[in-house]
């Protein structure tokens, strides 16, 4: 059997605050292979936010074991955690944080900024990725000049922009109507397909429908496969 | 893109960038102020310390041995004549010893006088002679006696020929004034001015050029070579800091002479360290200061944008380039807040300031502005690097998901 390109086991994560210990993960089991979609669902304040960041590298367990590409996260030295995120991974964050200085074009440009490529060459990918998201004449303008879809959309763009293996969204859709959510979530999933990017989609409600996908729910610190 | 970066964050928070810069451009441009005043009071201090007490003379006590070439010289056919130096006999030396010890690397200049004892044949009274160069105001004027002294009439030239000048508590006690005639050894000489000389180690009390005093002596002394001697060397050292190194120096040319001097350049020496100390000191304050004050601007800033330093983690940015980011826009806060200060001192230099600072008597003619607006750039910069590092070492080295939760 293939080794999966995604796995963790037995995660828990503690935080230790003014004296008080908040157990958010127990026991989180769950692999991802290679161009799957895999949604964790679970109710606000479940640590679903929390399980995407420890199994995209952005944070350590206080338990348990992650691994990328059969590479073990815990192992990796800073170096090899910033390649990892910067070449293997890609997050579409709860709130989009998209930087709020910086244009549609750049937010996105910032993940390609260390590939191996001329600034024209990353300028035209850039336009590329935000014409196939139908923002190619919003290359310029700022964060706060783009509706909340069309900033979802940005986000979007530069979570795939570098074409990672593996793509963490956490609440996709989580500010947006039921129309536009079915849009981005469309978008999204042609743009994984397209590049044979693995998902795992973190949301506290449904995805919108006809998405085939592993589906795994979050409830008191432990996962389930649904 | 860094650089884009960084201008396009100074520019989103104008007030914040602007209280900064104007944060730099307050404390350099003090700075720049602060520096010049202590500088160009610094120097005026220094220059007056550097010459107090910086003098010594060297002669040859008759009683003791005559050291090698010095020339032991018998009694007048007056008893209570002679060639003195510190009220006692003394020996001749050879005029070699000044141009040996003028060439020590520790003395600014060395001079002959000719100091001689007369006994006045009318009333027994004693009273010295000094001769010396007129034309020689550093050494004679520190050792013996100096234009500044003169009280009445006016100072001696090289030329002046059948003068005098008279010490003024000799001129009391003879009741003599500029324009009487004073005999000398059974010459007149004429009295041209009247000096205070204070308690100068060759004192005498009547001054005339050397060649006079030569003359006078000779004509007591009529077997002694005196051409190629003297009997005190005046010696002005290059400044107090070296005052023990140039007698150390001399005593080891000619260990059977004696040296006498002020004692006052000892303090002079240590004040003059203590100032300049001081000077540095207050320098580091300043600048300690200001990047402390930079600092925590800075730390403020980044508390702010954690998160955004958070997401680009999340994309890949390794904490070194995070890390110069930070710097980066600090260094440029600083660079922009060291024109500021450029052009805030050059505005108000020749208006303001100057008259501040001579109104309160700093001699401001001795600020090396120039200098100082360009030391303001890299200590500006330098201020900028050092007070974006902390926070940028801090703000790299955390992991993204704790920046993340930062609002």
């Amino acid at each position: 059997m293939a080794e999966a390109l995604l796995s963790c086991s037995h995660v828990a994560k503690r935080f230790v605050s003014r004296g008080k210990t908040t157990e958010v993960l127990r026991d989180v089991n769950l692999a991802v292979d290679a161009n799957q979609i895999v949604v964790i669902q679970g109710r606000s304040g479940t640590g679903k936010s929390t399980l995407l960041q420890i199994l995209a590298g952005l944070d350590r367990p206080t338990t348990g074991r992650v691994q990328i590409a059969g590479r073990s996260l815990e192992d990796l030295t800073a170096r090899e955690l910033t390649l990892l995120r910067r070449q293997t991974t890609g997050f579409i964050f709860q709130n989009l944080n998209l930087i709020p200085s910086w244009t549609a074009g750049q937010n996105v440009e910032a993940a390609l900024l260390h590939a191996r490529l001329t600034r024209s060459q990353r300028r035209q990918r850039v336009q590329d990725m935000l014409e196939r998201l139908e923002l190619g004449d919003r290359i310029d303008y700022l964060p706060s000049e783009l509706s909340m879809g069309q900033q979802q959309r940005v986000a979007v763009a530069r979570a795939l922009i570098h074409a990672p293996l593996l793509v963490f969204a956490d609440e996709p859709t989580g500010d947006v109507d039921p129309e536009t959510a079915q849009s981005i979530v469309e978008r999204l999933v042609g743009l994984v397909r397209d590049n044979g990017t693995a998902l795992v989609v973190c949301t506290h409600g449904e995805l919108p429908s006809g998405i085939p996908n592993q589906h795994y729910l979050l409830h008191d610190g432990i996962t389930t496969p649904a | 893109m860094t650089l884009q970066y960084a201008w396009c964050e100074l520019r989103r928070r104008k007030a914040r960038t602007l209280i900064t810069v104007l944060g730099y451009a307050l404390a350099v441009s003090s700075m720049m102020v602060l520096v010049g005043i202590l500088q160009a009071s610094g120097q005026s201090g220094a220059e007056i310390l550097d010459h107090t007490g910086t003098h010594f003379v060297v002669f040859s006590p008759a009683d003791m041995a005559a050291c090698g070439p010095c020339l032991a010289v018998a009694n007048s056919q007056i008893r209570s004549e002679g060639l003195v130096a510190f009220g006692t006999r003394a020996n001749l030396m050879p005029l070699a010893f000044v141009e040996k010890i003028k060439g020590l690397p520790t003395v600014a200049d060395a001079a002959p006088y000719l100091q001689y004892r007369f006994q006045d044949p009318n009333d027994g009274h004693l009273y010295t002679i000094g001769g010396f160069d007129p034309n020689n105001a550093m050494v004679v004027g520190t050792t013996c006696c100096a234009a500044t002294d003169v009280i009445a009439g006016r100072f001696l030239r090289g030329s002046d020929k059948g003068q005098v000048l008279v010490e003024q508590a000799y001129a009391q006690l003879r009741r003599l004034k500029v324009g009487d005639t004073v005999p000398v050894a059974g010459q007149h000489f004429r009295v041209l001015g009247i000096v205070n000389a204070g308690i100068r180690p060759a004192r005498a009390d009547l001054y005339l050029p050397y060649p006079q005093a030569q003359r006078l002596v000779a004509a007591r002394l009529p077997n002694v070579p005196l051409a190629g001697y003297t009997n005190l060397i005046l010696v002005e050292v290059k400044d107090s800091s070296v005052q023990d190194q140039a007698i150390r120096e001399v005593k080891s040319l000619y260990p059977d002479l004696v040296i006498s001097s002020y004692a006052c350049y000892r303090p002079a020496a240590q004040a003059r360290a203590i100032n300049t100390a001081a000077l540095a000191l207050l320098t580091v304050a300043i600048a300690v200061f200001t990047i402390l004050l930079a600092m925590v601007s800075q730390l403020a800033v980044l508390v702010e944008r954690r998160r955004d330093f958070g997401i680009l983690k999340t994309l890949g940015f390794s904490n070194g380039r995070i890390m110069g980011q930070i710097v980066l826009e600090s260094v440029l806060q600083a660079a922009l807040g060291a024109l500021v200060a450029g052009a805030l001192v050059a505005s108000l230099l020749p208006s303001v300031l100057w008259r501040w600072l001579v109104s309160l008597g700093v001699p401001a003619s001795g600020i090396q502005w120039p200098w100082l607006c360009l030391l303001a750039i890299p200590l500006s910069l330098a201020g900028g690097l050092l007070a974006g590092l902390f926070p940028a070492f801090w703000v790299s080295h955390e992991r993204p998901s704790r920046l993340l939760r930062c609002f």
